[in-house]
């Protein structure tokens, strides 16, 4: 019964800004600080306090801007959105509205490094953020934390281009990605600093004419807006089905019960009275200013797939999976400066750090590991020093600490002993104590051989170079035939 | 008492508890020209803390004082000298008026058409701006918080309800009104295009005169209490000076004689930022009329009752 309708979804992105200080204040722009620690009489909205705008909120909402693609509209306005809840201290919110600062951009989605589906930005606009209600079941009040107050947030809104769910989430996926490339915020979804409201309407498939819309909000994660989608297409698809009328109205996603419920309807929507903001001045982007945030862009992501394929001869595979986060990226460029051997330095980023990047559930830009460490281990591998394996118990020592590879392996004697002269004591010694051993190995047992370089590792505890040890044992066993 | 409205930009709101932002202004009221000079020199100048603070190089408007006023050119719109006005009032300000050009300034009749929307666009403008502006005495935070019933809404309603006086609350759900969905346009919008064309008339007179002399008010000034029941003689009374919060222009008011033993004001709009030779103006005015001892003498009756 789904496939008779086409799903059509729109979001309403925010993202927090990744600057220093506020929007309109000094204050810290920080998450996780002591509740109201982060506030002046400006972000309070205290009588008499005035705003001013930080120039870095632009131009941090100007490299969005243009990472979207977006056109940057040379003159634009703040509007007052004014509405009455405790976490507003003005009871308003400085916005944009009739004039945002840029419109009509768009994001690609990729399928294995080709352009493969257009998503349209209808606009692009700055605004600051609210509080935090701080609801506590042991009182009949609740808190407000005031340090998100003010914070700068562009609020990104799509055409209502999105088709599904997991293309949705896809989307979200490729935006996030896009935004920490443009380098203007974290986009934590479980920190507050991206967060997602989507409209979804159904319409039977072949007509033009857009269904009633519903807004879905409080979905937490890319999974919880797939999910909440998900639902929301099949409640909406059983009312259509039994001939019903889809509502105008806000619906609220519940994580725990996998539903959403209403929230409010259209009756009771806010009248959210925008009119422009008489204590800012207009915002004129002029050229100089735009040109200069373009040529100070950071690269994009499709860029640096290309040239990861291209200049470091990676696979798809492999740059798909590195260029997906701009830090992870960073260190794999770091990192071949200090070592070309942009081969090797995938392999491990792939494999041994992401795995512990997943065990320990952190991001690779907070790691005490650093680009000079994989370059100094990857040394230690190539120069003989130590073997693969040992390399592995190398890594995972210096991932958490940050102490160097060369350090760990000098402190816990870890080093391979590739001198010949040592080792061939041991070979020596290995030979004249499993004599039964070389005599399986002279009348053609091949196992016999493995079980000599085995015990040559044991006696040195793993730490004999194995190519010197193959090498040894092969001239002592041929001569001793001879 | 003097009173000046500087220039929108020159004075600092920073600390000022907002009405209408677009249009507030502080400015001296003082005693005399003299006394209005010198706090204007203290308290103008550039604020990095006030968006809409002007940079500029600072003045010392007290220094422009006893300087020569032939010359200046002074235009008297008609509609501020007719309908509305009182008459005994306008031959007071026309009396002081015709004094001016006796000093060598240049006086000429003109018209500002765009005059009759001064009044509506300015309580549009202001009372939708004082909606927002007065939304966050709402209890949550500081000041009044009324807070018996267990309700969100009803803290609001509560608080705001006992917080604001009889004016106050009716200029909120005046400037609620204007802004509301659907009358916006005919309203906010509508009085924002008011204000462009005051604007225009008056950049018009400014490039062929210096100052637009008009009465400050249309009655001598009324007793303490006299007329605060009747809000919409109120609201016209500030006819004669809204145009210059509209258009953001300075203005000076100062006493120029008496109807009915209660004094008359004579108002002076100058060019943004001129408000040091407005003030050589009223200054020389001021001599002129010998209008201190006057007000001395009334003043010294008055006070023979307390």
């Amino acid at each position: 019964m789904l496939n008779i309708y086409e799903i059509v979804i729109g979001l309403e992105v925010h993202v927090e800004l990744d600057t220093q200080s506020k929007m309109f204040c000094p204050c810290a722009n920080r998450f996780g600080a002591t509740p109201n620690t982060n506030v002046c009489p400006v972000c309070l909205g205290l009588p008499g306090s005035l705003p001013v705008l930080n120039e870095h909120t632009l131009v941090l909402a100007l490299q969005a801007a243009l990472a979207l693609n977006c056109r940057v509209n040379p003159f634009s306005r703040f509007a007052r959105k004014n509405y009455f809840y405790p976490d507003l201290p003005k009871a308003y919110q400085i916005s944009q509205y009739e004039l945002p600062l840029a419109g009509s951009g768009c994001l690609e989605l990729f399928k294995d490094g080709e352009p493969a589906r257009k998503v349209n930005i209808e606009r692009l606009h700055l605004e600051e953020d609210a509080g935090k209600l701080l609801h506590d079941e042991s009182h009949a009040f609740s808190h407000v934390d005031y340090n998100r107050c003010g914070v700068p947030l562009i609020e990104i809104v799509t055409n209502p281009d999105l088709r599904s769910p997991a293309e949705t989430r896809l989307f979200l996926e490729a935006l996030r990605r896009m935004l920490l490339y443009a380098r203007v915020s974290d986009c934590k979804m479980e920190e507050g600093s991206l967060r997602c409201d989507a409209n979804i309407s159904l319409r039977p498939h072949g007509t033009k004419e857009l269904g009633q819309k519903v807004e879905i909000k409080n979905m937490n994660s890319f999974k919880a807006v797939q999910r909440g989608l998900e639902y929301e297409v099949e409640r909406q698809a059983a009312i259509l089905n039994q001939g019903g009328r889809i509502n105008q109205e806000t619906r609220r996603w519940h994580e725990d019960k996998g539903v959403t419920s209403e929230m409010r309807t259209k009756e009771k929507d806010h009248d959210y009275r925008y009119f422009p903001e008489p204590d800012l001045p207009p915002l004129v982007v002029d050229a100089a200013l735009l040109s200069k945030i373009r040529s100070n862009m950071p690269e994009l992501p499709e860029f640096r797939y290309r040239r990861f394929t291209a200049d470091y001869a990676l696979s798809h595979y492999q740059a798909g999976i590195i260029i997906s986060d701009p830090y992870l990226a960073d260190f794999f460029e770091e990192t071949t400066k200090l070592n070309n051997q942009p081969q090797k330095v995938a392999n491990w980023l792939l494999g041994d750090v992401l795995k512990l990047l997943k065990q320990v559930d952190t991001d690779i830009e907070t790691l005490p590991f650093k680009p000079s460490h994989l370059a100094e281990l990857l040394m230690l591998i190539d120069g003989g020093k130590i073997s693969g394996r040992t390399a592995k118990e190398v890594l995972e020592e210096s991932f958490s600490a940050g102490k160097l590879p060369a350090e760990i392996v000098a402190e816990k004697g870890l080093g391979q002993i590739s001198d010949t002269n040592e080792l061939e004591q041991v070979v020596d010694d290995v030979l004249k104590k499993n004599s039964a051993a070389v005599r399986d190995h002279q009348e053609g047992k091949k196992n016999a051989f493995t079980f000599l370089v085995g015990s040559v590792m044991k006696a040195t505890r793993g730490k004999a170079n194995p190519v010197i040890v193959t090498a040894l044992l092969q001239g002592k066993l041929d001569g001793s035939k001879q | 008492m003097v009173g000046l409205k500087p220039t929108y930009g020159l004075v600092s709101r920073y600390g000022l508890v907002a009405f209408a932002s677009s249009l507030d202004q502080i400015g001296p009221l003082t005693r005399d020209v003299r006394d209005c000079a010198i706090v204007l020199d203290i308290i103008a100048g550039y604020d990095r803390w006030d968006s809409t603070s002007v940079c500029r190089e600072k003045e010392h408007y007290a220094a422009y004082l006893g300087g020569e006023v032939r010359g200046f050119k002074a235009a008297l719109p008609l509609e501020y000298f007719g309908e509305g006005i009182e008459k005994p009032v306008s031959d007071v300000v026309m009396d002081a008026v015709g004094r001016c050009s006796r000093l060598g300034v240049e006086l000429a009749e003109v018209s500002i058409p765009s005059t009759v929307y001064a009044l509506p666009a300015y309580y549009l403008v202001a009372t939708a701006e004082a909606s927002s502006n007065l939304a966050r005495y709402d209890g949550i935070q500081y000041g009044l918080s009324v807070r018996g019933k267990a309700s969100l809404l009803a803290l609001y309603q509560d608080t705001r309800k006992e917080g604001f006086g009889a004016e106050v609350k009716r200029r909120i759900m005046l400037g609620t009104y204007a802004l509301s969905s659907g009358y916006y346009d005919a309203y906010y919008l509508k009085a924002m295009k008011m204000r462009t064309l005051i604007h225009n008339d008056f950049e018009k007179i400014f490039k062929d005169y210096d100052f637009i002399v008009t009465p400050t008010a249309p009655t001598a000034a009324f007793k303490i209490g006299e007329r605060k029941d009747d809000p919409l003689t109120m609201y016209l009374s500030d006819i004669c000076t809204i145009s210059a919060n509209l258009t953001g222009c300075p203005a000076v008011s100062i006493p120029c004689g008496f109807v009915g033993g209660m004094p008359v004001g004579l108002q002076v709009i100058g060019r943004p930022f001129d408000e040091g030779r407005m003030l050589q103006f009223c200054y020389c005015l001021e001599e002129t009329l010998g209008i201190k001892g006057r007000l001395v003498a009334i003043a010294g009756e008055e006070g023979k009752e307390c």
